[in-house]
Parts: structure tokens; sequence; C-alpha cells
């Protein structure tokens, strides 16, 4: 992606010029979608073994009297199961979704972490989340290799990515514009924002070091290996909880990710992501223009 | 070309929880295939062999039997 990309089509409207470029180059594309599949399979297999023991901890050992995070089957006076969702000290009642849910067999409401419809495979068996989670464990971590050996290669980490001057110059402007909900046009449409462009730094040198390492923290053999990093964190429990928490951020990354691409036009930005094609709206003079 | 509309955008949240639907609904499919659970299971010997690899005869952190539990819940 860069401005000086050469436009594909061209042509005007009543709203100003338009350029087709070519905004995502394919490698970039392809590891993009097997990113997707590779986080969606691991976030669902992730929740299917966490429903093994639906609480998190603090620390070395488990205190199951002090979960910081623990997802339970409490019944009321009547003998009714419901689903309590307990975070620090606090309780919620999430009936239905977390703690106590439908089961798809007979719809019975059942004691479950996560509901049947968020996990992979969807019924309670901690095998299959576990070889669902380790296969596309390492799909995932093979294809972030390919992209940061590609992103070198192709300067795309440098050229696209990297925070110049004039980004650091511009994070108030960008915060401005995401605020009133105006996004840019022309050139600067074809450049990733400031504010896009520390999401992305974080998710891949912040949060993906981060699921990578406590992800193996948890493995009882590379704990010899790891043995600093553990101990650095506070504990085993603390790497399980730290690496749910990283887990949490991808998913609202995603979810802020999805709602940017609606916000920009979803058909423009999706078809750009697919075949590379991204129409770049010139408008007339007068109109809000570079963003 | 048509200007991106609200309509797009709607069809694409649409789309995207279909999608999702989707993707849930065949994972459950694929994990009741026996031949699909055996290429799952191809990333099992390959933690083992980059854990030896990495680890060598390390042994564990030992603890002190002070920190068993005095009570231990089976998971699930």
């Amino acid at each position: 992606m860069s401005p000086a990309s050469p436009s594909i089509e061209a042509g005007a409207t009543a709203r100003g010029e338009w350029r087709t470029v070519l905004r995502h180059r394919w490698p970039l594309r392809l590891m993009h979608w097997i990113n997707l599949a590779c986080m969606l399979a691991l976030v669902g297999s992730g929740l299917q073994i966490f429903n093994a023991h639906a609480a998190l901890y603090w620390g070395e050992a488990s205190d199951f009297d002090r979960p910081l995070f623990a997802t339970e089957l409490v019944r009321d006076e009547h003998g009714k199961g419901r689903g309590i969702t307990r975070i620090g000290d606090a309780r919620f009642d999430t009936t239905g979704v977390l703690g106590v849910s439908a089961r798809s067999l007979d719809g019975m409401n059942v004691r479950r972490g996560f509901p049947e419809w968020a996990t992979i495979p969807g019924p309670k068996s901690l095998a299959l989340g576990r070889r669902w989670h380790f296969f596309f464990g390492w799909a995932w971590v093979i294809n972030g290799l390919c992209y940061l050996g590609w992103s070198l290669a192709s300067r795309h980490l440098r050229d696209d990515l990297a925070m110049q001057r004039r980004d650091w110059r511009g994070i108030g402007r960008s915060i401005g514009d995401h605020l009133r909900f105006r996004h840019p046009h022309g050139d600067a449409a074809t450049r990733y924002n400031p504010l896009q462009k520390l999401a992305y730094l974080g998710v891949i040198f912040v949060l993906t070091p981060l699921a990578i390492l406590t992800g193996l923290s948890m493995s009882p053999q590379l704990d010899s290996l790891m043995g600093g990093f553990i101990q650095l964190i506070g504990g085993r429990q603390s790497a399980r909880t730290l690496h749910f928490i990283a887990m949490s951020l991808f998913v609202l990354f995603t979810v802020v990710h999805v709602l940017m691409v609606v916000y920009a036009g979803p058909v423009n930005e999706l078809r750009s992501m697919i075949s590379g094609r991204f129409r770049v709206r010139y408008p007339r003079t007068g109109e809000h223009g570079d963003g | 070309m048509a200007e991106t509309t609200h309509p797009g955008r709607r069809s694409f949240l649409r789309m995207a929880a279909a999608a999702s639907t989707g993707v849930l609904v065949g994972c459950d499919a694929l994990s009741r295939r026996e031949g699909f659970v055996d290429v799952l299971a191809v990333a099992e010997p390959l933690n083992e062999r980059v854990q030896r690899l990495l680890t060598g005869d390390r042994l564990v952190r030992e603890y002190p039997a002070s920190m068993i539990s005095p009570v231990f819940r089976p998971n699930g």
C-alpha cells in the first residue's frame, strides 16, 4: 500500500474524481485471511479449553475461593441453576451466556463456562479443543513468521507501518477525525492513519508475543526453559490469566477493526482485501479532503 | 461503480454474522470427521519434538509439598 500506487482505473462523479489503486499486495491479502481463520479457530478452541476449568487466578497456584474471574453455577432458593460470573468480588447473573447455557443436543440448560456457540467444537470436549488449538497455533505462528519476513523484505513494515514523524504529529488530528466519524479521502485514504498504525504495531509486536509466550508458559515441559519469564509474570496461573486477557484484546481489536471497515465503506474495504483494488475518492475543492 | 451506501453496511454485518455462524457449524461438522481430526493431531508430535529440541533433558521447577492444595477439584 502506498500513496504512489499507480491508478488502475479513474473517473469522475458529481461528488468528485475517483481512482482505483492496488492497495494491498497478494501475499498480504492471503496472510490476512489465513490469520483470520487461525484466530477464529484459536479463540473458539481456547474457550473450549478454558471451559474445562472456567476460572482464572493470579500467582503460582489456584486459590479456588478467590478467583480473579470465574463462571459458575449457583442454585437459587427454588433449586434452579443460575449462571454467575465473578470478576474479583463482583457477581453478575449471566444465565444463558456464561456459567449456565443451553446444550444443543436437547436444549437443556447445563453448567458451562462459555456457551456452545462460542466454542470449537461446540459440545464439551477438552481433547478435541486442544487438538484444534495446537494445530491452528502452529499455523498462526508460521503465518505470522511469513508475514514478518515478507513485511521486512518488501519494506511494508518500514514504508507502511512504521510511525513517521508526521504520524506522531498527526495523532491528535486522527483522534479528532475518528471521534467526528470523518474518514480520509484522496491520497490519505491509501495510507494507514496514525491510530491504525499504532493498533497494528501493538497487535504485531506486543499482543502477539504476549499471547505466544503466555501460551508456552502453560506447558509443563517448557517451564524448565521459561522459569525466569514465569517468575517475572507471577506464576503459571498468571500466565493463564494473561493468555486469556491477550485473547480478549485480540477479540476487541477484531471488533473495532470490523466496525472501522463498516464505517469506512465495507464493499470497498472488503474488495481491497480480496482483489487488492481500492477505490479512492478525491473530493471537490472546499470539501473535507486529506484526513 | 456505485458509491458505498448504508444498506451496504447492513448487508456486510448480516454477511459477517452469517459467515461466523457458518464457520462454527462447519467446525463442529469437521470435528466429527475422523480424517480431519487425524490432520489436527499432526500438531501433537510436532509440539513434543520442538519441546524436546528446546528443553533437552532439563527438568521442570520443583515445588515444596506445602504448596499442594488440600482440596483439588477435578476439572470440568
